[in-house]
C-alpha cells in the first residue's frame, strides 16, 4: 500500500512537471506563434473572430496579463479539457480533434503492441525452454529476420501482397463508407477487416525484439542456482518454468513494456502513413504540416501523458511480481 | 584400482547410503574436454560425516553435482557407477528420479545466497517442496511441517513470509538447510554450505549441523577448502587434487597426513597457538584440466617426486589406517613390480 501511494505521488508530480513544461515551452519559443497562426488564416482567407483570437493569444502567452494568471488560466483550461482550437481544423477544437483520432490509434496500436507483448514473450519463454532444439532455432531465426527489416518494408511488402495482389484485405483506412443504418457489429467487422493488414505489420516488426529478449533473460535465468535447486529439490516442470524461471526473467523486460506502451500513441506514426490511417500519428502529421501549433501541443501533452500512465501500470505490475521492488524506497 | 574401503556397488538396501566407484566426470569445453572428476571411489557409511577437501577447481562440486544426478550442460560421466541407497541414479526413470531426490538424498548447494528464488517466500519454498512430492498434501500438513523444520535450524516461525532478501547470509543458509532436511533424507551433500559467511555464524551453523545430524543420523558428505573446519566436524577426509581422491585419513591428527599434498595443506594452516602465525602453501599451481600431468597428477609440485610418479598413477594403498595415492608407499615393492614386467 505504501509503495502504491508512493508511485502515486510520483505520478501526479511527474504529470504536473509534464504540464508545466507544455506550458512553458511556447512561451520560450522567438517570435510569436501567434502571429503565424494570424498569418495562417490570413493567406488561407479564413480571418479569426476576436473570440478565437483572444483564446490564441492566452494559449501561446501573448496575453497581456501575467505569467502566473495565465499558468492559473491555463491549468483551469486543462481541468476542464480545453486544449485550444485546431487551425487546420478549425472550428474544431484540438480535444475534439484528439477525442476522434485516440481511439483508433489506440485500438490499432495498443492491441497491436499487446499482441507482440504477450505473443513474443510466451514464444520467447517457449524457445528457451528448449533451447537447442529445432523448434528453437526456427523461432529465433525467423524473427531475428523479420526484426531486421525495416518497418517500411515489411509494409509495403504486406500492402502490396495481400492487398494489391491477392486483395485480401483493404489497403487503406480504418473502415469503409457503408450504407446509413448498417448493424454495428457489420460496421465492427468492417474496422477488424480494415486493422489486419496494419496490424500485422506492427506485430511482425515488434515480435522479434520481445522473442529474443525474453529468450535471452529466460536461458540466463535458467541457469540460476535457484533454478537448480528447485531441480533438485524436484519441483515439476512446469512450476519451474512459470514461478522460478519466466517470472524472474520477465523483470528486467518490464521497462520496455511501459516504453512501449507509452509510445504506442506517438509511434504508430508510419502505419498510420502507410495506412492512411486516421489516428494520433496522422494527425501529428498533419499539425506540423501546417504548423498547428495547438493541434501539436495538445498531441503532445497527450504522448507525455501516456508515456507516464504506462509507467505507472508497469511500475504496480512491477511490484506486484517483484517484492523487492515492493519494499524498496 | 579399487579402495580397499569401497564395497563392490549391488542394489543392496541395507548396504552403505552413498558409494562412489571409480566415477570420472569431465566437461566439454571448446578446447577439448577436460576431466573435472578423475577415477573417484568413496564410501559413505550410515551416520558418518565424511569430509571432502581440495583447492578451489579441484572438483568438489562437480563430484556432489554428478552424485545428485544434477550436471550441467556439457558435463559428461565417462565412467563408474553411483549407488544412492543401493539405486543407481543413472539408470531410474525420470520421474522416480524426481521423487527420490531430496527423499532419498538432497543437497545444499555452495551458493546459499542464491539458492533461493528471489521473487518467492521462504514458506513458498518449503511447500514447493513438499507438494512436488506429495500433491495431496492439505495446507495444515504442510505448514505443520514447516514450522518443525524452522524449529529444527531455529528460525522464528514469523520468518516463513519473509523473502530471501529480507534475510541475512547466516538465515538464509539455515533456510536451505531445513529445505534439505524436509524429507529427512539418509543422505546429504553439503557443497562449502558456510563459505560465504563470517566466523561467529559459521560456528552457530556448524553446530546447527552436528546437532541435526546426531539427532537423525543421516550420513554427510561435508565438502570445504578448509581443512580445519573440516577436521573439527568429520569422521573421515578425503582429500581431492585436480579431480582424484589422493588421501583419505582415518584420522584428523596433524601428523597423520601422509600423501605429500595434505601435508602441504596441513601445513597452509595457521598456528594460531604459537606466537607467530606461520603459514606456508604448496609452491606451484594446481594443474589444467585440459592437460594433466601423466602419473601423479601432483608430481610437478611434490617436493619428493621420483621418476616413477611421472609415468604411473599411483594406486589407493592403506597405510596405518588411511588410504594413500602416493607412491612413496610402495617403493619397497617397486623392485618386484619392475620383477614383474
Ligand atoms: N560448467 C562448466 N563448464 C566447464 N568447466 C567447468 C564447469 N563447471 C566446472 N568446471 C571446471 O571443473 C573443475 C572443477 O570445478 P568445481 O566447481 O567442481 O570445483 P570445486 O572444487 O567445487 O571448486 P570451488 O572450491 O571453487 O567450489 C574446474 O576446473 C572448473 O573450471
Ligand atoms: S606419487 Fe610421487 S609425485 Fe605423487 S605425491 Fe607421491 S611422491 Fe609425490
Ligand atoms: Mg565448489
Amino acid at each position: 500500500m505504501r509503495f502504491f501511494l508512493n508511485r502515486l505521488g510520483f505520478l501526479l508530480i511527474s504529470i504536473w512537471a509534464a504540464l508545466t513544461v507544455n506550458f512553458l515551452i511556447p512561451r520560450m519559443m522567438p517570435g510569436n506563434p501567434v502571429d503565424a497562426i494570424l498569418a495562417h488564416f490570413q493567406s488561407e482567407g479564413a480571418p479569426l473572430g476576436p473570440n478565437a483570437l483572444h483564446a490564441l493569444e492566452q494559449q501561446f502567452g501573448v496575453a497581456h496579463s501575467s505569467i502566473w494568471s495565465q499558468y492559473w488560466g491555463y491549468l483551469q483550461n486543462l481541468l476542464h479539457g480545453q486544449l485550444g482550437t485546431s487551425i487546420t481544423y478549425y472550428p474544431l477544437t484540438v480535444t475534439q480533434v484528439i477525442e476522434r483520432s485516440l481511439p483508433w490509434t489506440l485500438g490499432l496500436a495498443g492491441t497491436a503492441t499487446i499482441i507482440s507483448v504477450l505473443l513474443g514473450t510466451f514464444l520467447g519463454v517457449y524457445a528457451a525452454w528448449h533451447r537447442g532444439t529445432r523448434i528453437d532455432a526456427g523461432l529465433t531465426t525467423v524473427t531475428m529476420f523479420t526484426s531486421a527489416i525495416p518497418y517500411f518494408w515489411i509494409a509495403l511488402i504486406l500492402v502490396y501482397l495481400f492487398g494489391f495482389e491477392l486483395h485480401w484485405f483493404p489497403q487503406f483506412h480504418a473502415f469503409s463508407t457503408l450504407p446509413p443504418g448498417v448493424a454495428w457489429w457489420k460496421f465492427a467487422l468492417d474496422i477488424l477487416y480494415h486493422a489486419v493488414l496494419p496490424g500485422a505489420t506492427i506485430v511482425i516488426s515488434a515480435i522479434g525484439g520481445w522473442l529474443v529478449g525474453m529468450r535471452n533473460n529466460m536461458i540466463q535465468t535458467l541457469g540460476e542456482d535457484y533454478v537448480t535447486f528447485a531441480r533438485a529439490r524436484g519441483v515439476r516442470n512446469r512450476r519451474l518454468m512459470i514461478a522460478y524461471a519466466a517470472r524472474n526473467a520477465i523483470l528486467p523486460n518490464l521497462t520496455g513494456f511501459a516504453m512501449a506502451i507509452g509510445f504506442v500513441v506517438g509511434g504508430a506514426l508510419l502505419t498510420e502513413i502507410v495506412f492512411s490511417y486516421p489516428g494520433i500519428g496522422m494527425q501529428l502529421l498533419t499539425a506540423v504540416e501546417n504548423e498547428d501549433y495547438p493541434l501539436m501541443q495538445g498531441i503532445f501533452l497527450i504522448i507525455a501523458l501516456a508515456v507516464l500512465l504506462a509507467n505507472f501500470f508497469v511500475e504496480m505490475v512491477y511490484g506486484f511480481l517483484d517484492p523487492r521492488a515492493r519494499q524498496g524506497e | 584400482m579399487r579402495t580397499p574401503l569401497a564395497s563392490s556397488p549391488t542394489d543392496n538396501p541395507d548396504g552403505p547410503p552413498l558409494i562412489l566407484d571409480q566415477v570420472s566426470v569431465s566437461f566439454n569445453t571448446s578446447k577439448g574436454p577436460a576431466r573435472a572428476v578423475n577415477d573417484v571411489s568413496l564410501t559413505l557409511a550410515q551416520g558418518e560425516i565424511l569430509g571432502l577437501v581440495g583447492e578451489s577447481g579441484s572438483g568438489k562440486s562437480t563430484l556432489a553435482f554428478t552424485v545428485m544426478g544434477l550436471l550441467p550442460d556439457g558435463a559428461r560421466v565417462d565412467g563408474g557407477q553411483i549407488r544412492v541407497m543401493g539405486k543407481d541414479l543413472y539408470h531410474l526413470d525420470p520421474e522416480v528420479l524426481r521423487d527420490f531426490r531430496w527423499k532419498g538424498i538432497s543437497m545444499v548447494f555452495q551458493s546459499a545466497m542464491n539458492a533461493l528464488n528471489p521473487v518467492l517466500t521462504v514458506q513458498d519454498h518449503i511447500f514447493d517442496t513438499l507438494r512436488s512430492h506429495d500433491p495431496n498434501i492439505t495446507d495444515e500438513k504442510a505448514r505443520q511441517r514447516m514450522l518443525e523444520l524452522l524449529d529444527l535450524v531455529k528460525i522464528d516461525a514469523r520468518r516463513a513470509r519473509s523473502f530471501p532478501h529480507e534475510l541475512s547470509g547466516g538465515m538464509k543458509q539455515r533456510v536451505v538447510l531445513a529445505i534439505a532436511m524436509v524429507f529427512n533424507p539418509p543422505v546429504l551433500l553439503m557443497d562449502e554450505p558456510t563459505t560465504a559467511l563470517d566466523v561467529v555464524v559459521q560456528r552457530s551453523i556448524l553446530n546447527q549441523v552436528r546437532e541435526i545430524q546426531a539427532e537423525r543420523k543421516m550420513a554427510i558428505l561435508f565438502i570445504s577448502h578448509d581443512f580445519s573446519l573440516v577436521r573439527s566436524l568429520a569422521h573421515r577426509v578425503a582429500i581431492m587434487y585436480a579431480g582424484r581422491i589422493v588421501e583419505i585419513t582415518a584420522s584428523l591428527g596433524k601428523s597423520d597426513a601422509h600423501h605429500p599434498y595434505t601435508e602441504g595443506l596441513m601445513r597452509a594452516i595457521p598456528e594460531l597457538s604459537e606466537d607467530e602465525v606461520t603459514i606456508s602453501g604448496i609452491p606451484g599451481n594446481p594443474p589444467d584440466l585440459l592437460h594433466l600431468p601423466t602419473g601423479c597428477p601432483f608430481h610437478p609440485r611434490c617436493p619428493v617426486a621420483f621418476d616413477r610418479c611421472r609415468t604411473e598413477v599411483p594406486p589407493m594403498l592403506q597405510v596405518q589406517g588411511n588410504l594413500v595415492a602416493c607412491h612413496q608407499y610402495s617403493r619397497s615393492g617397486e623392485e618386484s613390480d619392475h620383477g614383474l614386467e
